[in-house]
């Protein structure tokens, strides 16, 4: 068994802001976080102490809204590339970009070996359920790769009426076989987000972040479930519930000994911290 | 007389840590070629701090962790514990500034014949309240 964060932006490590000069500004800028830089080994330093093996990076393509990538496929993968048993690389397409967005997403997956797609509405500035970019929706299902949404409130540019989690119902239904991961349960949207959920079998929720405010991971974690109840945790969200850290919003060790914390069943614990992303990522 | 400043980077492991920075300071006070004066310490962060203490048995550090845990719980209520818009992230710190303020950020020791004056069983601690990260510790050097 695999534990994996699901959730990492690796925009404030030394060797990702090395490969682009305009990387922490535009981290400033369009995703809203005052970066603190810390070389790569802290962060693997962190998954150490938080027992985690592998973790997602993702990147953001806002080009087209923005001007910038927060960072590039390429970077990603160069980082994948140094860090292979510990890295598992996502792409980012601007869905804005059309047939080009295609054509990127193939070189990401095919010549990158990048393994699923990171989307951002509100930094993206498209709503997720326009039938014009379901052509991009059609290639992820062929590249048979799962798709990550930020959901709910955005800390970074943009509207969160783009990140409504009920925009995602139309292509859970005419994608079935599309894995879509909902970020951050959806916050505040958190019933719509567990509804979606329990209704299809392509929809799952990751747990990264801290969209509630408050700050220490214990206290949002035993937020979610005293509004949500361990009954339905455990009985219905079991399957489709992954682990984020959404570092470095957040600390990968703290948000891991959090979800430990909550002294969940040991066989929904381990779904949540690496069993799922693995079937979800079709790792072996 | 001479004004040396350097800059020391420690990697800590864990979220609470310590380190002996003892012989990398003495390191550099050699490098300095500084015989008589004085060596500033000083953590360059609000959530780590330096001290002086017992470097034989390593026991004495991990009490001084465990009871600044007992004196400011990490899982506790603080205000600052929250999602702040100047960082955009949300902290859990609230108990690691408390930590770094009650051990104090700086320790000002004598240089003797080229030698800091420490004590028998003395050495220089690095503490870590929101690791794992990569930290700078200053050291400033005055003297002949």
């Amino acid at each position: 068994m695999f534990t994996i964060d699901f959730h990492v932006h690796p925009i404030t490590l030394t060797e990702v802001s090395e490969k682009d000069d305009k990387l922490l500004e535009n981290v400033k800028r369009v995703f809203k976080l005052f970066p603190i830089v810390q070389p790569t080994r802290t962060l693997i330093a962190s998954l150490d102490a938080a027992d985690v093996d592998k973790t997602v990076l993702l990147p953001i393509d806002c080009e087209t809204t923005h001007r910038c990538m927060l960072p590039s496929n390429t970077i990603i993968a160069k980082m994948v590339d140094q860090y292979p048993d510990r890295f598992i690389g996502f792409a980012s397409v601007d869905p804005n970009k059309g047939d080009s967005a295609l054509e990127e997403l193939d070189h990401a997956v095919k010549d990158l070996k990048l393994k699923g797609l990171k989307l951002y509405p509100s930094l993206q500035n498209f709503y997720p359920n326009d039938q014009k970019f379901y052509p991009l929706y059609d290639r992820v299902e062929k590249l048979n790769i799962p798709i990550l949404f930020h959901s709910g409130t955005s800390w970074g540019e943009g509207k969160d009426k783009f990140n409504n989690v009920t925009l995602l119902d139309d292509l859970a239904s005419d994608y079935p076989k599309l894995k879509i991961v909902i970020a951050h349960f959806g916050w505040p949207l958190v019933w719509e987000t567990i509804a979606l959920a329990i209704k299809y079998d392509n929809v799952f929720i990751d747990l990264s972040g801290l969209p509630s405010g408050l700050g220490l991971p214990k206290e949002h974690f035993e937020l979610i479930v005293d509004m949500i109840s361990r009954q339905l945790l455990q009985r219905c969200l079991a399957d489709k519930l992954v682990f984020g850290s959404d570092f470095p919003r957040t600390d990968v060790n703290r948000m891991a000994s959090a979800l430990r914390e909550l002294s969940l069943p040991k066989d929904v614990e381990n779904k949540i911290l690496g069993d799922n992303a693995a079937r979800i990522l079709n790792l072996k | 007389m001479k004004n040396i400043i350097k800059i020391l980077k420690i990697q800590s492991r864990n979220e609470r840590d310590f380190s002996d920075i003892t012989s990398q300071v003495k390191e550099e006070v050699s490098r300095s070629g500084v015989k008589d004066g004085v060596i500033l310490i000083r953590s360059m962060h609000t959530t780590a701090a330096v001290t002086i203490n017992e470097n034989v048995d390593e026991s004495v550090p991990r009490d001084l962790l465990e009871s600044l845990e007992r004196i400011a719980p990490t899982q506790s209520d603080y205000r600052h514990n929250t999602y702040l818009r100047f960082s955009g992230a949300s902290t859990d710190t609230g108990a690691a500034h408390i930590h770094a303020s009650l051990i104090g950020s700086t320790v000002l020791l004598p240089l003797e014949k080229g030698e800091i004056k420490l004590g028998i069983f003395e050495g220089i601690f690095f503490l870590e309240f929101s690791g794992p990260r990569e930290r700078k510790v200053l050291m400033q050097i005055l003297g002949e």
